[in-house]
């Protein structure tokens, strides 16, 4: 047991989390497969889906690489109410009317750019099988820290009986259920759809990208958002 | 995360595993458990219930519930806990033993834990032993000031916010909510007369600023001097509130020190306070 193992396959897998499932639960999986060291570039919450970075072998190391990319998600908001949480699984607070399509472009004008979100309370994880937050018992705290986030674009896909359908492309670190609560309602769906320079529509359980490749493609798309700028 | 209660419910496999009680799971014990995580095994965590010092007879005074540790060791990225019943057949095994009972059987490669970490019979296994037995060791160093000990005394003197910083979250109380005096009602202010295990630690006395159920909360903690009381209570006082939750689990935010329990000259007085409390407790900061 001297010599380390597990280090092939050494990489970056992209997985399409599916609803439901933690994403420490499929990076389990996927250590039981390979048999490697396997570890996560960001997690989705359970009811979310979409793109999750699992990194493999050495690449387990190269952790901060990745969890700074800006992300891309598509959400459905319902704005009839929000929750505890920001997701469905929370407890239901403050139902009340949908805002007015005008009321919505405002409200979401001004969150395009640099804003402040609050950090939302812990998104359910089950622990033995139970959800682990019990809402009726934890005392869900009205003020939550905030942090700086950014939102680089943000465009309202379609807005019907009180459901807004939003595709954003946001820093690392901004919580969409935030930005849900924020307009006062809650995540009804909510998918990645990129992780910096990597697409869910790549996802493939049985594809290990090389390390070198995906730095690479990290580098190229950091060169091309600078170059807008020169 | 699962939970279980015996090696043999441990499936194994290539695991990282952090031994401890983590009471608390304050920064000290998230950062032993971002190091199993950072190997990429399956981060795994062996606990002990009861804490090995109530077993052994000793005064403790818990900072949370199993319940509210498995919670956060969950939240933490912690994939497996394993709660291992301390026994006096436990307390008697060898570090060898021990080792090869709960370590190589459930697969694990790498230990994470404080570099002057101790166990096995007379205390007499460390992180050295662990090397030779073959297992990757990886001792973290603590963190600066943070200890559970530490965090113990904060309460103790109602330092609230100093116990927050440790922690990395704000210091909660944990309990069900039993039957009063029923004066607080009389007065205006309704509280929730909460009873916590008798082994969790009890907070200095005073007036604290925190919240619970969605709700702030200006919580009193003392014997009711005013009123020649003799036993201590948890009593928050929910603002903005008007339900019942008798029976019910609080777990209860405490966020800030308001002041000290006092006599005062009359009823009317300590109505005047608790109002002014009140006002205190709706400007109050949560804590991190």
């Amino acid at each position: 047991m001297s010599l380390p193992k597990g280090l092939e396959p050494t990489g970056i897998i992209l997985l399409d989390k599916p609803a439901g499932r933690s994403s420490f639960s499929l990076v389990a999986e996927t250590r039981r497969m390979t048999g490697a060291r396997t570890g996560h570039a960001g997690t989705l919450d359970p009811f979310a889906t979409g793109l999750l970075l699992v990194l493999s072998g050495r690449a387990t190391k190269l952790a901060a690489r990745f969890v700074g990319l800006d992300k891309r998600y598509l959400t459905e908001i319902d704005l009839t109410a929000r929750t505890s949480t920001g997701d469905p699984e929370g407890e239901e607070i403050d139902a009340h009317d949908p805002p007015l399509p005008d009321e919505l472009a405002a409200s979401l004008e001004g969150l395009r750019g640099d804003v402040e979100l609050p950090i939302p309370a812990a998104s359910a994880v089950k622990i033995g099988g139970e959800r682990a937050y019990r809402l009726h018992r934890r005392g869900v705290t009205v003020e939550m820290p905030v942090r700086r986030s950014t939102v680089h674009r943000l465009t309202l896909v379609g807005y019907a009986e009180g459901v807004a359908t939003l595709d954003l492309r946001v820093s690392s670190g901004t919580y969409v259920r935030a930005v849900a609560d924020v307009l006062g309602g809650h995540c009804r769906s909510l998918r990645r759809l990129e992780v910096g320079p990597f697409s869910v529509d790549e996802a493939d359980p049985g594809r290990v990208v090389p390390v070198a490749d995906a730095l690479a493609r990290i580098a190229a798309g950091s060169i091309a958002a600078h170059g807008d700028a020169l | 995360m699962r939970i279980a209660h015996a090696p043999a419910q441990v499936p194994r496999e290539p695991r990282a595993v952090a031994i401890g009680t983590f009471d608390g799971v304050h920064r000290g014990h998230l950062s032993v458990v971002r190091s199993a995580v950072e190997t990429g095994l399956a981060p795994t965590v062996i606990t002990f219930d009861p804490h090995p010092r109530v077993v052994l007879g000793n005064r403790v005074e818990l900072i949370s519930t199993l319940e509210r540790r498995l919670e956060l060791l969950a939240e933490a990225g912690v994939e497996t806990t394993l709660v291992a019943p301390f026994t006096p057949e436990l307390m008697r095994l060898t570090p060898e033993e021990f080792a090869s009972s709960y370590l190589a059987a459930i697969g694990a490669e790498v230990v994470v834990a404080g570099a002057d970490f101790r166990f096995g019979v007379r205390r007499s296994g460390d992180l050295e032993l662990l090397g030779r037995l073959g297992y990757e060791v990886r001792p973290v160093t603590e963190v600066e000031e943070v200890s559970s000990t530490a965090i113990r005394q904060a309460v103790h003197d109602g330092d609230v916010v100093t116990a927050a910083r440790m922690l990395g979250r704000p210091y909660e109380l944990d309990g069900t909510v039993v039957a009063g005096d029923q004066r607080g009602g009389e007065l205006g202010y309704p509280t929730a007369n909460i009873a916590q295990d008798p082994n969790l630690l009890f907070p200095g006395d005073g007036v604290y600023a925190g919240s619970t159920h969605g709700h702030r909360a200006a919580v009193s903690i003392g014997t009711n001097p005013h009123y020649g009381g003799t036993e201590r209570r948890i009593e928050p006082f929910l603002l903005d509130y008007s339900g019942d939750l008798y029976g019910q689990r609080l777990v209860v935010e405490v966020w800030e020190r308001l002041r000290g329990q006092s006599v005062f000259d009359s009823e009317q007085a300590l109505v005047e306070q608790i109002g002014r409390d009140v006002e205190a407790t709706r400007g109050a900061r949560r804590p991190v």
